[in-house]
């Protein structure tokens, strides 16, 4: 068991008691319930891992129809008090390490601006990404000061950030000399800036070259840094960034190597570069068990090869496809289960050793040497902090025979880029009258479409859900609920509402923009 | 003996009898195949050489290249053959992990390239992955590469079926059970045919295999197995599951049990095998024999051991050393350290013996004037083995926030030195504008 979940538990031990239901006992679906036990292979399932609130909230029935019937389908829900629970695990990685420096929440992955308020109660920054996004963050509490503006930028962004004295992640040369330009007039006639790279020589361990739209080419570092110094009264160099995607953890300590030993080579030069920016892919742990997890890939590998009965739309195999009898192709979604969670990767990616600075880690040489280490880590922070509810049209087969759940909500409500959540939701059953599931369900959109698929997999919960049950999709908040979702066919997009928990089991709920914590811990707004 | 050719040396491995009270099994005799005596380290020596040998002479003569999926025993073994040839070869793989294994490859000349697999944020069009790299390489220009194939190719099973299933056969006899760990899952399946067909019909065969998410040298889980062109499931007749920790700890019960040098792979299929026979063994009325494969040697796994069991790496507490000292930082602080705002006057009162315990880089780019530079491993160990400095004079311990140093300075003070932290350290020191010199 992981410390998460037993930490957890724990929590759920000492609250059940007091909370209004008991979360494992009042739901028809078995989604709650705890452990895997013995894996039915027959119907895999994924079981999401749920926070122990996220578990008391949706075991309030009464509250959660309400919510859905008054606030309409879909609804997001966000808990943005969860997020300093994953800001506290961050940061005790600095402290344990001696460590200064900013973890940067991101605006990216999610649009509530609670969630954004909350955070600025916090100790962390904020990572902007657009013009848009970075006026957001001025008006959720965050000043310039706590803000860092990624991305591509126009001149609007561009202005807006100078004039903010925000701390600017610059993308390319042509991006810089444009900033020189402007930071006459920043308030203090200079422009706060990181240089983002990439293009990092392995090291040791050689690469076949990805290519990356993002950054300047470290091999292109030596002008950027005689432009730095040849604007050094308008242009503040804090340091070098990079960012690299989920997962990749591997590729990192080369890179890091790489930026010190640029920034001790500006040390020399004369610039004084006192930062090193890693950027962010630090990963989630969506299922709730690694043996459910993985009986699940290998039966939907088996049905790929034709061992058992399809479990994927159409038999799409979710990225996988049988040749000559052997399975080829990769997944198009994520892996769901990881031994480690993010800030446990990232705890091992600083203390990595560097043989180009004789074996000491980053964290080591950052620490020794007073600089600052920034972080982004967009998707980790939002883990356990929101959810999708949707309600059910109705129950129907398809031509086929499939069993279909039609949810009043569409792709665009649960769509991250590319990537698919593979969880099954909680069906919060309103009708007494309920037919068992045994050949599994799909889950359809609203739209006026062929097929308008909300997961591309088989779900096998106990009952069909029907016309006037809920679904929740756990875990939604980071790049799932409202990254790409759109007015597509006028269909509304979801509203969002922030959720605290006052007492055990007792919910407070807010309109997003309505949610102000500040006034709340601050005793002004009861 | 005298041999020719060191590639005759590979194979006719012995078996060895593993000690009753070392696995606790009462009517089973349990044995390893030892792969670890061929002559490159390792199982793999076999199909290394077992696929390549036919063509050998044909890759020199028209220069080919040996391209193959591998950093590992395979890749050990290839490279030493082709070096023996004067072939070249070139290694494409997902990100090896363990470097000691790797290091060696790459020492013996190999050229090795990486590729990324499992990232998160990938184009699902992306074909990065080794085997079909190599695949597409080597069908762009076959007369210039070669690709054994170790994961497709059926001469790994063939080969296994030819020697060590034969020579396990004829050692043993009745062979009841075979216990491997499932990579290309060749010696497996082609030892385990073998066995059967020399008049062992009901062999009980178990797959060995990680847990997901974990990593085994050499091993798989089960749901990996489905992309090997070699597995066949109906050819075990169960799978068991082992996480790489407590092979670790299954490899040390042979090492110092029953002095076989193995490495975590091997402790994985004894962890397997004991774990699996241990159910049926009390039921048994009659003995039964079992094998499983002891595949490499221990020696190039140290950092992938020290990462899962550090504790045997000899990180014990001595009693009144630093590591065992009992450290408050919050009692009596004034006692052990000096507030930056004082410390200036302090210094120069006290002309005190500065020590600077970051690295050296960091005390090369800047420290206190007339600090000295001990990196505080470096310290550490001075400090336990003997008494490094004047007690007569005062000690300033200077680190980037003082936390580690605050600690030092407490404990010495226990043996009669006069030390002190610099509270808030260099960082604190250089945020109240102190002076800070380059050296």
């Amino acid at each position: 068991m992981s410390k998460l979940d037993t930490r957890l538990e724990e929590e759920k031990s000492t609250t059940s008691t007091t909370s209004t239901k008991n979360a494992d006992q009042c739901l028809a679906d078995d989604m709650l319930a705890g452990g895997a036990g013995s894996v039915d292979r027959k119907r895999p399932k994924v079981r999401p891992a749920i926070h122990p609130a996220i578990k008391r909230f949706l075991s309030d029935e009464k509250l959660v129809f309400s919510l859905i019937d008054g606030l309409g389908s879909p609804l997001n829900v966000l808990f943005p008090e969860h997020i300093e629970e994953t800001i506290g695990r961050f940061e005790q990685v600095y402290k344990d390490r001696q460590l200064q420096g900013t973890i940067f929440y991101t605006s990216k992955p999610n649009k509530s601006l609670a969630m954004k308020k909350q955070a600025a109660t916090t100790k962390v920054g904020l990572d902007v990404s657009s013009e848009g996004e970075l006026k957001s963050a001025l008006s959720s509490g965050f000043y310039p000061g706590r803000i860092e503006a990624t991305g591509p930028k126009n001149f609007d962004y561009l202005s807006l950030c100078v004039q903010q004295n925000v701390l600017i992640n610059v993308d390319n040369i042509t991006e810089l000399q444009q900033i020189a330009q402007l930071a006459n007039y920043s308030p203090t006639k200079k422009a706060r800036v990181l240089v983002r790279l990439d293009g990092f020589e392995p090291g040791r361990v050689k690469f076949t070259a990805q290519d990356s739209a993002f950054g300047t080419s470290v091999k292109n570092a030596p002008a950027l840094i005689d432009f730095l110094l040849e604007h050094k009264d308008r242009i503040d160099f804090h340091g070098f960034s990079f960012h690299f995607n989920a997962g990749d953890y591997i590729r990192r300590p080369p890179a890091i190597e790489e930026c010190l030993q640029l920034t001790f080579r500006c040390l020399e030069l004369g610039l004084s570069p006192r930062a090193i920016d890693i950027g962010g892919g630090y990963r989630i742990r969506y299922a709730a068990d690694q043996d459910e997890w993985n009986a699940y890939v290998e039966e939907l590998k088996s049905s790929v090869l034709g061992n058992r009965e399809s479990l994927t739309w159409n038999d799409s195999g979710l990225g996988f496809h049988r040749e000559d009898g052997l399975l080829k192709g990769a997944a198009n979604f994520m892996e769901h289960y990881h031994k480690n969670d993010g800030h446990e990767d990232f705890a091992s990616v600083i203390d990595t050793p560097l043989p180009a600075f004789d074996g000491y880690s980053t964290a080591r040489i950052v620490s020794d040497n007073m600089f600052e280490l920034h972080i982004e880590p967009g998707r980790a922070l939002l883990d356990q902090c929101g959810i999708t509810l949707a309600h059910v049209n109705f129950a129907k087969h398809s031509i086929l025979n499939q069993q279909l759940a039609v949810l009043d909500m569409n792709r665009t409500n649960l769509n991250s880029t590319q990537l698919k959540l593979m969880t099954d939701p909680v069906v919060i059953y309103r009708n007494a009258d309920r037919k068992p599931a045994d050949k599994g369900v799909m889950y359809v959109g609203n739209l006026c479409l062929t097929h308008d698929m909300i997961q591309y997999h088989k779900t096998f919960p106990d009952h069909v859900p029907q016309t006037g049950d809920a679904v929740a999709f756990i875990n939604t908040a980071a790049y799932q609920m409202d990254f790409a979702e759109t007015h597509v066919l006028e269909q509304s997009i979801a509203r969002k509402i922030a959720v605290i928990e006052s007492a055990p089991g007792e919910f407070r709920w807010f309109l997003d923009e309505l949610y102000n914590p500040l006034a709340i811990a601050g005793g002004i707004k009861p | 003996m005298k041999y020719e050719n060191i590639t005759d040396m590979i194979g006719n491995t012995p078996l060895l009898k593993i000690p009753a009270h070392v696995h606790g099994l009462k009517n089973i005799d349990l044995y390893a195949k030892m792969e670890l005596m061929n002559p490159f380290g390792s199982v793999k020596d076999r199909i290394a050489w077992g696929i390549i040998k036919d063509d050998i002479d044909e890759i020199q003569a028209k220069g080919k290249t040996i391209y193959e999926n591998s950093s590992g025993n395979t890749a050990k073994a290839l490279q030493v053959i082709a070096n023996m040839y004067g072939v070249k070869t070139r290694l494409i793989t997902y990100l090896a992990k363990v470097d000691g294994v790797k290091d060696i490859v790459r020492m013996l000349g190999a050229d090795i390239e990486e590729v990324l697999g499992g990232s998160e944020c990938f184009d699902p069009n992306d074909p990065n992955d080794p085997q079909f790299l190599i695949a597409k390489m080597v069908k762009d220009n076959p007369e210039k590469n070669y690709f054994p194939s170790q994961f497709t190719n059926p001469k790994n099973p063939d080969v296994h079926y030819n020697s060590t299933g034969k020579e396990i056969a004829d050692d043993l006899k009745k062979v009841d059970f075979f216990f491997g760990g499932l990579g290309t899952s060749g010696s497996t399946l082609g030892a385990a045919r073998r066995i059967r067909d020399e008049g062992n019909p009901e062999l009980v065969s178990v797959g060995v295999c990680a847990s997901k998410n974990d990593f085994i040298p050499g091993i798989r889980s089960l749901d990996q197995m489905w992309e090997s062109g070699l597995f066949v499931k109906e050819n075990y007749n169960d799978f068991v599951y082992v996480d790489s920790g407590e092979s670790v700890d299954a490899m040390m019960e042979l090492i110092r049990g029953a002095g076989l040098l193995c490495g975590p792979t091997s402790g994985a299929s004894y962890l397997g095998a004991v774990r699996y026979l241990r159910k049926l063994d009390e039921q048994l009325t009659e003995r039964k024999n079992a094998v499983f494969i002891a595949c490499d040697r221990v020696e190039w796994y140290t950092d992938y051991i020290r990462q899962r069991r550090p504790e045997l790496y000899g990180l014990e507490m001595k009693p009144g050393s630093l590591r065992a000292f009992n450290f408050d930082p919050e009692g009596n602080k004034e006692r052990f350290t000096v507030q930056v705002d004082k410390a200036q006057t302090w210094i120069d009162d006290e002309k005190p013996l500065i020590i600077d315990v970051r690295g050296n880089l960091a005390y090369k780019m800047t420290t206190l004037e007339g600090a000295i530079n001990i990196p505080w491993e470096l310290f550490e160990t001075m400090i336990d083995a003997a008494d490094p400095f004047p007690k007569d004079r005062p000690i300033l311990l200077v680190c980037p926030v003082g936390e580690k140093t605050a600690r030092y300075a407490a404990y010495l003070q226990t043996r009669g030195y006069r030390s002190f932290s610099l509270d808030g350290g260099i960082l604190g020191w250089r945020n109240a504008s102190c002076k800070l010199v380059k050296v």
